[in-house]
């Protein structure tokens, strides 16, 4: 018996998040006890990191946007070429609507998602940053073959 | 998490991230092709050096379409708690790059040879 009561206590800790071996400390208090239902901004729905880790995959996305931006601005400075750089400013736009938009645009859904247990998937935001990406390449293409 | 319409939410939030790589990986191999034009712009042959390029963002390009296709299939069968398809496209990939690689070591030799 009272190893299942332990088991059971165990199963909470990992719920509110406190950290193993927490339990001496705050035996007494309440702070152990299961999370609030809805969340009160200081537990969150996710049991693990994968909602973290692909919000930080988006931003690293954002931010491969950026640095091709930065190369197509260089290239294009280097070669004298106005239009190439304004192609490359409307680039380093879309990086940024990936990493300030998208990227926490999808950490909102992923979170909302997971308190009212609904789907997580988003067809919408996948199709999206793919244009991106296949925009970024379209003006790459042109700056490539643009004579010099 | 199980719910009667979806194995586990971590399984699509998985392949949400494959797709984000398989975009990068394109993103790197566009940023492959405007270096090459930028940088080397003389390599081999006259048209040596656009060559590479346009095929290097092409295959960028290549990657992420096919990432998106990839990512499509996949939400499918993990929805439908299948196992994953097979994937064309990493071999394609690898293929691509490949004949890349041959035709700029090529011009390089040629590059070379000339001194």
């Amino acid at each position: 018996m009272s190893g299942q009561g332990r088991e059971h206590r165990s199963e909470e800790r990992a719920r509110s998040g406190a950290p193993r071996g927490s339990e001496q400390e705050t035996s007494s208090g309440s702070a152990t006890g299961p999370a609030p239902p809805g969340g009160t901004g200081r537990t969150t729905s996710a049991r693990e990191t994968q909602p973290e880790r692909t919000v930080l995959s988006w931003q690293r996305t954002g931010l491969g946007v950026l640095a091709l931006a930065g190369l197509l601005a260089r290239a294009a400075v280097t070669d004298g070429a106005p239009v190439r750089l304004a192609v490359a400013g409307g680039v380093a736009l879309l990086g940024l609507g990936v990493l300030g938009g998208l990227a926490p645009l999808r950490a909102q859904r992923v979170r909302r998602a997971l308190d009212h247990g609904t789907a997580v998937a988003e067809a919408r935001l996948a199709l999206a940053v793919t244009a991106v990406v296949v925009a970024v390449a379209g003006a790459a293409l042109v700056a490539v073959l643009s004579p010099r | 998490m199980p719910t009667p319409d979806h194995p586990d939410y971590r399984f699509t939030l998985a392949n949400e991230r494959t797709l984000l790589a398989w975009l990068r990986t394109g993103l790197a191999l566009v940023a492959g092709g405007v270096a090459v034009a930028e940088f080397a712009p003389d390599l081999g042959v006259r048209w040596g050096s656009a060559a590479v390029a346009v095929a290097l963002v092409l295959t960028g390009l290549g990657a992420a379409v096919g990432g998106y296709v990839r990512w499509g299939r996949n939400e499918r069968a993990i929805t439908a708690d299948r196992p994953l398809p097979p994937s064309r496209v990493l071999p394609a990939l690898v293929a691509a790059v490949a004949a890349v690689l041959v035709v700029v070591a090529v011009l390089v030799g040629v590059e070379v040879l000339r001194g």
